[in-house]
């Protein structure tokens, strides 16, 4: 991935909020993985046994055709849901040996659904993120006031923290839900199609975001994203899922030629390099509209 | 560990300081109505006695000294200081298991009814006066907690937790049960006089000797309460949410479930299925301060029996030589309150 332009990187790294030295250095945060995982719904098997694992520091993209599994795996990795088979790993402990709240202390997970309650205010959903390190009561500590106050301006969204979260634009509410995640501290942050209400100006801006929380925090990124040609240019690994299994997955570079993606999507493509970044672009087909 | 250099700012991001005095004021606000409320219920009724009466009676009360044969004495000690206490414990009670039920399903207009409670003690209490004869409050308190506990684990156990199905399944049983009250009241006339006093919903005649048996339940029911209050902040973000935060729903679910039987029944018992002060003090409790469930639950814990002897003090009041059960009057001071908040934005705000 030596093809990142130099102008996006010196814009995000402007945008932030400098990290102290006490952030995670890439790659200390342990990898989570699956291991021949089966997960399904109401006895019916969508995925049957399933290795992956997340490189640590590392952004990871999963794509794949929809009802492939792949937000259900992603799931099944947060103990979101409940597993039929196999195992997820936290370094080299079994999560399900570990406590909710404990899991929820290394692993952050934004699902597809989340609900803002009416007449919620951005600062105060972005410090429930603080859960799983108060007491019952949930009482407030400095140190809190301090993770929450960063994450809001890590965030951008630090300006918006006294306005009610449905106030908000599409694209200011996912950054607070992604503050909210960030409030967490955890050295993994999974994300189950972050872009998918957005525009495309938002899905931009929302994914330099977490790049840049990647390469300031060390976090380790995983996403289940749509956008194809967005997913090879923000990922460190890519993983094309089909069916319950994985097609491919590696390098973007590498992975997304048109072989693979006829083998996901059951479509005829040309794979192109990205004017922009340099990463492959694929450039679907369809039955119409082939020049020549 | 993130830091920044925004940390000195921190706790005006977090925590706006007028937001925050509001809601002291509120609650302080709500001490002084309830002091008041109290006081009335003491003094106003059928006979109104001075205030000052009042005082010279409780503390004579409060010292063990034997009661002076005076009328005044004797009502406040013995018929109103009774009722006040029974009407603020179930107010409370009633408040905040409305405040669980809306927390639990997410769903704004849930009360401890939708869970099938107040069908099942009914047809509980319908049935220990028919077919064991039962004809006492106190006799039949402990039929009507039954009743409403079955209900309740029947609702439970069928819904699931899930939010919209656990609505189904109570407004099932509800339906359910509902006919077969019916049919058992109209072959038995002395369990319809008895049905009705209680299904109107009224502190009258109400004896402290119930409360006294009871008091357990609700000491409990309100500290679970407590206990469930951040963990409904969590859940009301949805369950994946609450999940991913590290809460394990089903057990927020099943305790909260707990003190919604405890608290409910217990209230439903002693003074009738009141519906409206489960339903429409929680949403008064998100207007006065907001979304955090901390909040609204200690609000809702005031409120409760502010409005339950509001109501139980007007129904004395408005009609001369007689008494409006404070159910009416508490629906007809609910009512107002609910179309308020759903003529504004705030209803879907649970």
């Amino acid at each position: 991935m030596t093809a990142r332009p130099e102008p996006a990187e010196v814009r995000t790294e402007d945008a932030l909020a400098p990290v102290g030295v006490v952030g995670p250095t890439p790659g200390a945060s342990p990898t989570l993985r699956a291991e021949g995982v089966v997960l399904g719904y109401d006895g019916r098997t969508v995925i049957d046994g399933l290795d992956l694992a997340l490189p640590a520091g590392r952004i990871t993209a999963i794509v794949g055709p929809n009802a492939c599994g792949k937000s259900t795996l992603l799931r099944g990795m947060a103990r979101l849901h409940p597993l039929s088979g196999g195992r997820v790993l936290l370094g080299d402990r079994d999560v399900s040996a570990m406590s909710r709240r404990e899991l929820a202390r290394s692993v952050g997970m934004l699902p597809q659904s989340s609900i803002a309650p009416d007449g919620v205010r951005v600062a105060e959903l972005v410090a429930r993120g603080r859960y799983p390190h108060q007491g019952w009561f949930g009482r407030h500590s400095s140190d809190d006031d301090a993770v929450v106050a960063s994450a809001l301006a890590a965030t951008g969204v630090a300006d918006l923290a006294d306005r009610p979260v449905q106030d908000l634009s599409g694209g200011q509410r996912q950054r607070v839900w992604i503050a909210m995640v960030l409030a967490q501290q955890t050295g993994i942050v999974l994300l189950d199609e972050p872009t998918t209400f957005l525009d495309v100006r938002h899905q931009l801006d929302l994914l330099d975001l977490l790049t840049s929380l990647n390469r300031e925090r060390g976090t380790t990124v995983a996403m289940v994203l749509h956008e194809l040609n967005l997913a090879a240019r923000y990922a460190d690994h890519l993983v094309v899922m089909n069916s319950g299994r994985i097609v491919a997955e590696g390098d973007p570079g590498e992975v997304l030629t048109s072989d693979v993606v006829h083998g996901a999507f059951d479509l005829a493509s040309d794979v192109v390099p990205d004017p922009v970044s340099g990463t492959p672009l694929v450039v679907p087909r369809g039955r119409f509209h082939v020049a020549g | 560990m993130l830091t920044s250099p925004s940390v000195a700012p921190a706790r005006e991001v977090t925590r706006t300081p007028d937001r925050a005095r509001r809601r002291t004021l509120v609650l302080l606000g709500l001490v002084a109505a309830l002091a008041a409320t109290v006081l009335a219920s003491l003094a106003l009724g059928v006979r109104d006695i001075d205030p000052a009466v009042v005082w010279d009676a409780l503390t004579g009360w409060a010292t063990g000294a034997p009661l002076p044969d005076d009328q005044d004495h004797r009502v406040v000690v013995e018929q109103r200081l009774p009722r006040t206490v029974v009407g603020m414990a179930a107010g409370a009670a009633l408040a905040l298991a409305g405040t669980l039920v809306q927390g639990v399903t997410r769903n704004p207009i849930a009360d401890p009814g939708l869970l099938g409670l107040n069908a099942g003690a009914s047809l509980a209490i319908v049935i220990s006066s028919v077919i064991l004869g039962v004809s006492s409050p106190l006799g039949f308190i402990w039929f009507a907690f039954a009743g409403a506990a079955a209900a309740a684990l029947l609702v439970f156990s069928i819904g699931a937790g899930r939010p919209v199905r656990l609505a189904l399944v109570g407004a099932t049983v509800t339906a359910l049960l509902t006919p077969l009250i019916t049919i058992t009241l109209i072959q038995s006339s002395t369990a319809f006089n008895l049905y009705r006093t209680w299904a109107v919903g009224s502190l009258a005649g109400v004896r402290s000797a119930a409360l006294a048996d009871l008091w357990p339940f609700l000491v409990a029911g309100a500290v679970l309460t407590a206990a469930m209050a951040h963990r409904m902040n969590m859940l009301a973000l949805g369950d994946d949410v609450a999940t991913a935060l590290g809460q394990r729903v089903g057990t927020t679910r099943v305790l909260s479930g707990i003190a919604i039987v405890m608290l409910s029944g217990t209230a439903t018992a002693l003074v009738g299925p009141i519906a409206l002060i489960g339903l429409a003090v929680p949403h008064a409790a998100r207007r006065l301060v907001g979304t955090d469930y901390r909040w609204i639950t200690a609000v809702a814990f005031l409120l409760g029996p502010v409005v339950l002897l509001v109501a139980d003090v007007v129904g004395r009041v408005v009609m001369p030589h007689s008494e409006l059960e404070a159910g009416v009057v508490a629906a007809a001071i609910g009512a107002p309150v609910l179309i308020a908040v759903a003529r504004s934005r705030s209803l879907a705000g649970v």
